[in-house]
């Protein structure tokens, strides 16, 4: 049996800006099932997420699920949670907390998330759905409701400064610059720019495949990327999602934005995954019997 | 999902053999094994808790243990994979030793969600023999509530499916004449385990009477050999129904390929074969090549 896995915010920033000055990229990856998270513990991963698409994505349903009425995210949080940490022996698992619960307020959520489950830091999922631009996100007049006078975003940026005052490790998805300074200003730790949801495999976005539009999107990366840097020098940033779907454009992406990472999720586990079971199943169906 | 009669299934299953090919079952723990198998033409999915634990990271010794009610579990695991799951038929467990059970109940669950067959699982196969040893009044429970669970669900016209961990379970079931047998090697062992940690059960003589043999690691030819020489004699009492294999040697491909070339089984189950063993080496791959990449070109 051993201890339990915890880490305080100093702690997880030492671990990942050891690997910064290493000159290694940070690869961080969800985990929608429990031997995901093992898996991905024993093979070092920096850092694993734990949120409410993940079981969707990992029961062959699209992430976006697990931002409809299908299930309370926050709860999710912390009975994944409670699994995970049963399973992740070294890495600090990072949880999920939505904007705005209707059911409890952010510093009751926290206590039960790090002081409960044992919880690393917090990350917002489910994101602001709000971006008429990337792929996957709501539109048309559920979209504007929610984003009235920035409603979900301001209250995403509320729990990432209500946890940051509380010395909590903080990360979040920014899809747009306003964004990225909001978090910024909150006093977030890590950003993750975030191309929209990743194409690739049986559940991916449908993206344009030229190589133009792959250009284009390496180059708002890097936009996004130099501007979290201006918002705070010291912060961490690790990109995410859209083209981000196999490992070489992962490479290209990093390098192209100077990123110090990658945070995958459908391109950590669900790709590998499905294309693992897809070989051995061929591998099988050649068999005949005697 | 869709419901097949038994009917309708086992001529499903009937055709594979008479084309030379072996019946593939998956143990699905999560949705997404369920529907890439189900892209590849698997031929069964079977929802068990056993699988469920395995994805949580865990040892599906667990299955058997109060961390969750095994039917609830199970239910709870057929309606997260109701709609990926389109055209397989699926095969659900059911815990029949549960107090709590309502047969009828679960099993119009089942039929609501176009389940096709029920397994019994969790089994109390592995704990049946220190059961009897240690207790007085066993009469109803073990396996024989199991065997009558089935009897049950096969009258509602739902495929049987009983997965025995000992050669006598097995040789008693088959006069049930139930649709599908499947020897349960009880253990799958990772390529390159100490046996030794399997011959810790040395100390439990019951353990021995198990379907699983530790020397068979190493003998795969003797463990092909019992399981022809258990295959024929389940045949002569029940020529009718489907024997497979779960675990044991069988999650290594290349023990999978004797199975088939040296034996007349007809076919497989593969929990760890096509899900967890899959998962752990292509996420592990995966991890150590995104690891590999240089921050920048050139350094």
């Amino acid at each position: 049996m051993g201890e339990l896995n915890r880490y305080t915010r100093k702690e997880v920033l030492e671990r990942l800006n050891k690997k910064r000055s290493e000159k290694k990229p940070i690869i961080a990856s969800g985990a929608g099932a429990g031997l995901i998270g093992k898996v991905l513990d024993e093979n070092g991963c920096d850092l694993i997420f734990s949120y409410c698409t993940g079981a969707f994505r990992m029961d062959g349903y699209m992430s976006h699920f697990g931002m409809l009425p299908f299930l309370d995210c926050d709860e999710d949080s912390v009975v994944f949670g409670n699994r995970l940490m049963r399973v992740v022996k070294n890495t600090p698992i990072i949880c999920g907390i939505g904007a705005g619960s209707p059911t409890a307020h952010t510093e009751v959520l926290l206590e039960r998330f790090i002081d409960g489950v044992g919880y690393a830091g917090v990350i917002n999922v489910p994101i602001d759905p709000y971006y008429p631009e990337r792929p996957g996100c709501t539109r048309g007049m559920f979209g504007e409701r929610c984003s009235r006078d920035d409603a979900v975003l301001r209250k995403s940026v509320e729990n990432i400064s209500i946890a940051h005052k509380r010395d909590v490790f903080t990360s979040a998805y920014c899809f747009t610059d306003e964004s990225i300074r909001m978090f910024g200003d909150a006093g977030c730790d890590m950003f993750i720019p975030h191309l929209g949801f990743t194409a690739g495999g049986t559940n991916g976005a449908v993206l344009d495949t030229s190589q133009t539009f792959f250009e284009s999107e390496m180059e708002r990366l890097a936009r996004m990327v130099e501007l979290c840097r201006s918002v705070n020098p010291d912060a961490i940033c690790v990109v995410h999602g859209g083209v981000l779907a196999d490992t070489d454009s992962i490479a290209k992406g990093i390098r192209a934005s100077r990123a110090d990472g990658y945070v995958g999720a459908s391109g950590t586990e669900r790709i590998p995954v499905e294309q693992g079971i897809t070989q051995v199943m061929r591998e099988l169906r050649a068999i005949r019997k005697r | 999902m869709k419901r097949y009669t038994r009917e309708e299934l086992r001529l499903k299953l009937q055709q594979r053999l008479d084309a030379k090919l072996p019946i593939l079952a998956c143990e699905a723990g999560v949705g997404l094994t369920a529907k890439m198998t189900q892209k590849e033409d698997i031929d069964l999915i079977f929802i068990t808790t056993a699988a469920m634990f395995r994805m949580r990271g865990l040892d599906d010794s667990n299955a058997l243990k109060a961390y969750g009610c095994a039917n609830e579990d199970t239910w709870e695991q057929v309606r997260r994979m109701n709609r990926v799951i389109r055209e397989v038929p699926v095969v659900a467990g059911i815990s029949a030793n549960d107090p709590r059970l309502v047969l009828d109940e679960q099993l119009s669950l089942y039929e609501h969600a176009h389940v096709s067959g029920i397994i019994n699982s969790p089994s109390v196969g592995p704990v049946q023999q220190s059961m009897r040893r240690d207790f007085s009044n066993t009469d109803d429970m073990g396996i024989c509530v199991e065997k009558d669970m089935l009897k049950y669900a096969q009258e509602r016209d739902f495929f049987s499916v009983y997965q025995a961990y000992f050669e006598h379970d097995a040789l008693d079931f088959a006069a049930q004449k139930p649709d599908m047998i499947v020897i349960n090697m009880d253990y799958s062992v990772e390529p390159g385990a100490n046996p030794e940690t399997y011959r810790d059960h040395d100390r439990f003589p019951e353990f021995y009477y198990r379907m699983f043999n530790p020397a068979w690691m190493e003998d795969v030819d003797g463990c092909l050999r019992a399981m022809q020489d258990l295959y024929e004699r389940i045949k002569a009492i029940s020529p009718e129904t489907f024997v497979l294999v779960a675990g044991g040697p069988f999650i290594e491909m290349e023990n999978v390929r004797s199975l088939f070339r040296q034996t007349d089984l007809d076919g497989i189950l593969g929990g760890v074969l096509l899900e967890e063993n899959v998962i752990r080496e292509s996420i592990g791959k995966h991890q150590a090549a995104l690891q590999s990449i240089r921050i920048a070109e050139g350094e």
